[in-house]
């Protein structure tokens, strides 16, 4: 992937472009906002991450400059103020995701990928979804696998829901723990983990094979290889 | 008195105020007295040319009779002339001012005119007496009101600058300074006592906030020392024995960094909601919708624990909040009772009405001591005793007081257990 990065921290920004060069991305760095701004609209880039504050034009305006010219390419905010209100205003200037410092660089990747996804594979209309032999039904809100009917309580067919969705790719705990429980902080307890390890019981225990894998130290994956 | 001064006198307020006061009372005085004047004036005329009505009807009675007109008076004139004279009342100075002031009656009649006269100097001279009465006592009027008025300007600016100084020092940061206006129970005092008032509040706050930043100051010092000291041992054993940093190491150094961003995540987070911040994203929550997506989510944590949530929904209202920060009220109430409760035992989490309340089963709070916990959550010192414990509770509490709910502590059925109970407003119905 090509990807645009605005962060002006002398150790952080060469940091980020090392580690996702070394992910196998193209990566332009840029410590300035009017030079980002420059090149985002004269190029094309598969995504775009840029820091909040930084010297001169900030990240804010640049995406709001690049929204006004049209240009949509997904937009992940790094960010030192964590605060809600914070993160509504980058979203509503068309920022697409954010993510506050200090951050794993795991979480960073993962969140890249699902946005670089959003561009290539539009949503379909359908409410149905099917992945390996797993099916859902977004309307019905039924789940069948092999043919056999799975009872899945909300949360577990929300969380089947993120991961079908997302096959293939990388979900991070703090992910799933803003896409189905709607938290903006952390439970101490283990929320996501004891969720997923019942969805794992209800869908693969019967069938005794691996659906959804964990990562080390990053998250789960649903499929793929 | 230079410029400077009477500038400076100019913008006392008390001042201000009693000079258009007088200058009121200066414009209603004139009126008043202008308005005397002249009603004793036309009195005055009016007597003086009946007088002249009468002689003339005299005058031409003997006219008429072919007598002689009837000698004047003392300070009174008759003339019979050719020459031509304006008819009617007229006032005139007959010598250009030099001599007392007339007043004429002209008749015209076939003999030529009757001009008949009277001195009113009389009448001038009571007004020119009653004018200057009327000056003197304008002028000592407004001189002892102007000094009276002076007088009670200077009080009142005396106490103002009490109030003016008082709050220079509240400015210079002598927050425990108490403003000492005595005097009068005036609304000079009334503003004194709410000024008093704020200072004293601004003061707890200021104390809060000391508490709470040495509060954060231990809450990251604790962990960064950890951190500091676990790496230092490391490189120790890499620089002095050659021993490699192994994996767990850096694993464990990343995991504590990450409880550190935590623990500063929710000091900020804290401090956001003990600032009302949150109130914009109020919504319409649903009592028992919520409850049930807090068991949804919860009930499999606690019971892979060991533990029982058990959930009782009675006749529950809606409230007005912000979801989120219910969710983290209620997270934050739940893991309190699953580390503090007993292996195996139940947790209750009832709401009736819009009451909202969480049981366990644990050794609880003895009655005694549940006001000093409150108390010390009100004192923002609960962060204190470590391990995220008093971070959460103190949590719980800002996010009720933002909500405007009521956090009540009390024991369970049969005094076992701990049961933390929030009671939300009820909501207006619109």
């Amino acid at each position: 992937m090509r990807l645009l990065v605005l962060e002006d921290d002398e150790k952080l920004g060469p940091w980020l472009q090392k580690g996702l060069r070394e992910s196998g991305h193209v990566v332009d760095l840029f410590i300035n906002g009017k030079d980002a701004l420059v090149a985002a609209m004269g190029q094309s880039y598969d995504v775009l991450i840029l820091d909040r504050m930084v010297q001169g034009l900030d990240g804010l305006s640049v995406l709001k400059a690049l929204r006004q010219a049209k240009v949509h390419v997904p937009t992940l905010f790094l960010t030192a103020l964590g605060d809600i209100d914070d993160r509504v205003e980058a979203l509503r200037a068309g920022g697409d995701d954010y993510l506050v410092k200090p951050y794993a660089f795991r979480e960073l990747e993962a969140r890249i990928e699902v946005l670089a996804r959003r561009l290539t594979e539009p949503e379909t209309a359908s409410s149905v979804l099917s992945a390996a032999d797993v099916t859902i039904d977004l309307y019905t809100r039924k789940c069948t696998r092999k043919g056999h009917k799975i009872d899945l309580n909300t949360k577990e067919f929300q969380l089947l829901e993120v991961f079908m969705k997302s096959k293939g790719r990388v979900q991070t705990r703090t992910m799933l723990l803003e896409q189905v429980w709607d938290m903006d902080f952390d439970p101490t307890t283990s929320v996501v983990e004891t969720h997923i390890s019942r969805l794992r019981s209800k869908i693969e225990k019967p069938f005794g094979d691996t659906l959804i894998r964990n990562i080390r130290g990053t998250g789960y994956v649903f499929g793929g290889d | 008195m230079s410029l400077a001064e009477i500038r400076h006198i100019w913008r006392l307020s008390a001042v201000r105020q009693t000079l258009w006061l007088l200058v009121l009372f200066c414009m209603i005085s004139l009126l008043a007295w202008g308005g005397t004047y002249a009603l004793v004036w036309f009195e005055m005329t009016k007597a003086v040319d009946q007088r002249l009505s009468s002689r003339m009807e005299l005058a031409l009675a003997e006219l008429q009779a072919q007598r002689p007109l009837p000698k004047p008076g003392n300070g009174q004139t008759v003339l019979l002339t050719k020459d031509e004279w304006p008819l009617g009342f007229q006032s005139n100075d007959v010598a250009d001012g030099a001599g007392p002031d007339m007043r004429f009656l002209v008749r015209e009649t076939p003999q030529g005119n009757i001009v008949l006269g009277e001195s009113v100097e009389r009448e001038e001279n009571l007004r020119s007496i009653l004018a200057g009465g009327m000056q003197i006592t304008l002028l000592i009027t407004l001189i002892a009101s102007f000094a009276f008025s002076m007088a009670i300007a200077k009080r009142s600016q005396q106490r103002l600058d009490t109030i003016s100084k008082g709050l220079k020092e509240v400015a210079a940061g002598h927050l425990d300074k108490e403003i000492l206006l005595g005097g009068t129970d005036d609304d000079l005092g009334m503003l004194v006592e709410r000024i008093n008032d704020t200072t004293a509040r601004l003061a707890r706050t200021m104390q809060q906030i000391r508490v709470q930043s040495s509060n954060i100051a231990h809450d990251l010092r604790t962990p960064l020392a950890r951190l500091r000291a676990q790496l230092e041992s490391s490189l120790d054993s890499l620089a002095l024995k050659q021993q490699p940093v192994s994996q767990a190491t850096l694993e464990d150094a990343i995991a504590q960094i990450d409880d550190i961003a935590e623990i500063f995540d929710a000091l900020l987070r804290l401090a956001k909601i003990q600032n009302g911040e949150g109130r914009a994203r109020f919504e319409t929550v649903d009592l028992a919708e919520f409850v049930r997506e807090i068991a949804d989510t919860y009930g499999p944590v606690v019971s892979d624990a060991g533990q029982k949530l058990l959930v009782t929904i009675d006749d529950a209202n809606e409230i007005s909040g912000d979801p989120k920060l219910l969710m983290q009220l209620v997270a934050n109430l739940v893991q309190n009772a699953m580390r503090y409760g007993e292996k195996g035992q139940e947790i209750n989490l009832v709401v009736h009405a819009s009451k909202l309340s969480i049981t366990d089963k644990g050794p609880g709070i003895p009655p005694q001591d549940r006001a000093k916990v409150l108390q010390a959550l009100y004192q923002g010192e609960t962060t204190r005793n470590g391990n995220g414990y008093g971070l959460g509770l103190a949590m719980v509490k800002a996010i009720c007081d933002l909500h405007k709910a009521q956090l009540s502590l009390g024991s369970g059925p049969n005094e076992v257990g701990l049961t933390v109970a929030v009671q939300f407003p009820k909501q207006a119905h619109q």
